[in-house]
């Protein structure tokens, strides 16, 4: 049921008299539900046979600060059953701006809700604990509403300010202070936010029962810089930089993620070749993360050896980046409508006498790791979470992969030319840590023979379109021809402007699902743009992964879930 | 689409018996790896052609290749005058607001230049969004990335410190965005 024609009909048939309308545009299908038949409409999508949306990818908002009702809260579905996605969204009023939660159908809707919540001041009736996520408790409005200005100075909190200071010691939410086996008190033990086993800043506060953990809550919050509101304030192609700042260890698929999305809202396609450089970076950039993460695993279990192997292999493959776009991290190397620049020269010999190093290098790491028995007895078995479990929480990626769903973006939903490739999707068969493990590093593998096939492949053409209307015309142009310079000088001080209209695009990211959300009022600048970034989705079971656990489980848990802190706050 | 889903294969679990010896066989294979790593970097060093990977910065330095994304600079023509014609493009393009510019204009040949032009280098994060949104050639990407100063103000450049000579870019920033010029 791959159509989204019968998607809304089947929606319509279903939840009748709840659906206002129904609409598709550029491949996406939308229904707008009234807001109070929102758990009803949810509940069919979950649980209807031909539906079967189990995954809750994501909960925003949309604010048309002039319109009434003003506020459009839109969440995103996708089904793993049969890969088809769809977008629901009610609207509220002003007045009382109260949508029912989804946390009773999934329980991943909960940092998703608090979110909102956070963002734009949504309340959401029954959420079990609707606090801010990112921003602190004293903090005045919700800055992602439209008349939120930006420039807005918040009242300072901490030393310093006036009247006493006092830090916040989280209420976790479940059963506290209950008397430990020992009879004696819950100890708490807050890891972070500044922790040398989290690589990440992020605070989990841990009530332990001696070595066992209790309760866990996870603060994040700590990286949150604003990035919706910075895209809202500039032009489309002024956002790609901070793409980069999303997962800034692979910080190309980022940018293949956001240009794609705008790309789709134009309804433009890069040429093949174009296609075929973006999959090269972004696979090198694949590789780079799935290096860190097993190399800081491995550091973090106090393999020191493996790590410094792993960083190496990593190096040669930011060498290999570097070359490409001219930085090791912060790439800013795809475009609305192309790249920045073609390969290098000599670019495939490179690759070639890089990778055999970065091979050799990998085997090493892992002869060290797999077979000792100290890093076997801390991933074995360890955290493990069911299939069902991980969905409910809205989890992608390695980490659903290694439960033994076979959920590869790149492979279920196409783009670029991954369909032309051959590559293997490994899944797992426990879904304990090591399996999540094992993945990284046949995936790590599987990038390294998509970029040779990619470089064999490779056609001949431009990389660029060839429409001023959103690429910046060639510069040899723009020295010679007039009208070329009056397209550079129109598209740079006005942005591309895509029709109005919105739409969501997904990528397959290192760890997991990375989706643009974008809402187009025909400017240059998007109105409403938002990253569904995997680490959010995945660091949330994280208290209950090691719920009942070892407090020695937190730390390769963390590691494998990988929570890169740019990408979870944003 | 010739994708294949794979099971990863894990390794044997330990079990009591064997799993001691294979436990003792794991701890020589990594004393085995770092033992090769080691002599590989040894010899390496005794042959005079170093394997160590890490450079020691402020005397040994890497070379940047050619795509390499420093400091934007201004680009100064023969005349010792800038190519700039203070259009102001860059200023609009630039993600962090880190440029202004003040134009002025003269009697020259190229009638417009900027009177002030200045880049704060500690909101600059080397997008070259500038360098693509100029259409005259005249900011650039350079290779250099020593920029610290010690104080607020001094991450301020001028003008006066951002020109650099024309021939001095050939071979590197320029070798890269001429060849994006006729993409």
């Amino acid at each position: 049921m791959a159509d989204n024609q019968k998607i809304l009909a089947r929606i319509q048939e279903q939840c009748s008299g709840a659906v206002l309308s129904t609409d598709t545009y550029r491949g996406d299908a939308s229904v707008v539900i009234r807001p109070e038949r929102l758990l009803e409409v949810a509940r069919v999508l979950r649980d209807d046979r031909e539906l079967a949306f189990d995954l809750l990818l994501d909960v925003t908002c949309v604010d048309y600060l002039g319109q009434e009702p003003r506020f459009e809260v839109v969440y995103h579905f996708y089904s793993t059953r049969h890969h088809h996605r769809v977008r629901l969204k009610a609207r509220v009023p002003e007045s009382d701006p109260t949508i029912d939660s989804l946390v009773p159908l999934w329980v991943g809707a909960n940092w998703l809700e608090r979110e909102t919540y956070d963002m734009y001041g949504i309340r959401f009736r029954g959420h079990p604990d609707l606090r801010r996520i990112y921003l602190y408790e004293e903090f005045e409005g919700h800055p992602l509403r439209k008349d939120y200005p930006k420039e807005k100075r918040q009242p300072l909190i901490g030393p310093g300010a006036k009247g006493d200071y006092k830090p916040r010691v989280p209420e976790i939410p479940h059963a506290s202070r209950v008397e430990g086996m020992l009879g004696a008190e819950l100890m708490r033990v807050q890891l972070g936010p500044s922790h040398p086993a989290t690589h990440g800043t992020v605070r989990i506060v841990l009530d332990l029962d001696g070595e066992t953990i209790v309760n866990a809550d996870v603060e994040i919050g700590y990286l949150h810089r604003g990035f919706e509101k910075e895209c809202e304030s500039g032009f489309y192609y002024q956002a790609i930089p901070y793409t980069d700042r999303l997962n800034y260890s692979s910080a190309i698929l980022c940018n293949v993620g956001y240009c794609l999305a705008v790309e789709k809202l134009f309804g433009v396609e890069v040429p093949l070749r174009g296609q075929f450089v973006r999959v090269i970076g972004g696979e090198l950039s694949r590789i780079a993360d799935h290096l860190l993460c097993i190399g800081a695993t491995a550091l973090e279990l106090n393999a020191f050896t493996p790590f410094l192997y792993a960083l190496e292999a990593r190096e040669l493959v930011w060498d290999l980046i570097n070359a490409l776009c001219g930085a090791r991290v912060t790439s800013n190397f795809v475009r609305i409508g192309g790249v920045s620049a073609d390969l290098p020269e000599g670019f495939a010999d490179m690759c070639k006498h890089n990778f055999k190093r970065v091979l050799e290098l990998v085997a090493d790491a892992e002869g060290m790791l797999l077979e000792n028995p100290i890093f076997r007895a801390r991933m074995e078995g360890v955290s493990v979470m069911s299939a069902e479990r991980l969905i409910a929480y809205g989890v992608t990626g390695p980490l659903l992969r290694a439960a033994g769903v076979d959920l590869d973006l790149r492979r279920t939903q196409p783009y670029l030319v991954y369909d032309q490739l051959d590559f293997d999707v490994p899944v797992g068969s426990q879904g304990d840590n090591l399996d999540r493990f094992l993945i990284r590093l046949t995936e790590l593998r599987q990038s390294v023979r998509i970029v040779e096939q990619c470089l064999q492949m490779l056609p001949p053409g431009p990389v660029d379109v060839d429409d001023p209307s959103l690429r910046f015309p060639p510069k040899g142009r723009v020295f010679t021809r007039m009208e070329d310079m009056i397209n550079q000088f129109k598209l740079v001080t006005e942005g591309p402007k895509p029709p109005p209209g919105e739409v969501y695009f997904a990528v397959e990211s290192a760890n997991g699902e990375l989706g643009f959300y974008l809402v187009s009022d025909g400017t240059g600048k998007p109105y409403k743009c938002r990253a569904r970034t995997p680490s959010f989705s995945n660091t949330q079971p994280l208290a209950e992964m090691v719920r009942g656990r070892l407090l020695a489980d937190m730390v390769p848990t963390f590691d494998m879930i990988n929570m890169i802190g740019g990408e979870c706050d944003r | 689409m010739a994708t294949r889903t794979v099971t990863v294969s894990r390794p044997a679990p330990m079990a009591k018996p064997q799993g001691v010896v294979r436990s003792g066989a794991a701890v020589l294979k990594g004393m085995w790896i770092a033992n090769r790593h080691f002599w590989r970097n040894l010899w390496g060093f005794l042959r005079g052609k170093p394997t160590v990977f890490t450079v020691q910065y402020p005397e040994e330095r890497l070379e940047h290749p050619p795509a390499f994304r420093g400091m934007p600079v201004l680009v100064q023509m023969d005349n010792g005058k800038e190519r700039c014609v203070a259009c102001g493009l860059c200023e609009w393009a630039c993600p962090t607001d880190c440029i202004t510019i003040y134009p002025a204009e003269t009697e020259d040949e190229i009638e417009r230049y900027p009177r002030v032009f200045d880049i704060d280098m500690s909101r600059c994060m080397f997008c070259g969004l500038c360098e693509e949104a100029c259409p005259e050639e005249a900011i650039v990407m350079s290779h250099n990335v020593e920029i610290a100063a010690f104080s607020r103000r001094g991450t301020v450049w001028h003008k006066e410190d951002l020109l650099v000579p024309a021939r001095e870019l050939e071979k590197t920033r320029f070798r890269h965005i001429r060849r994006t010029y006729d993409r």
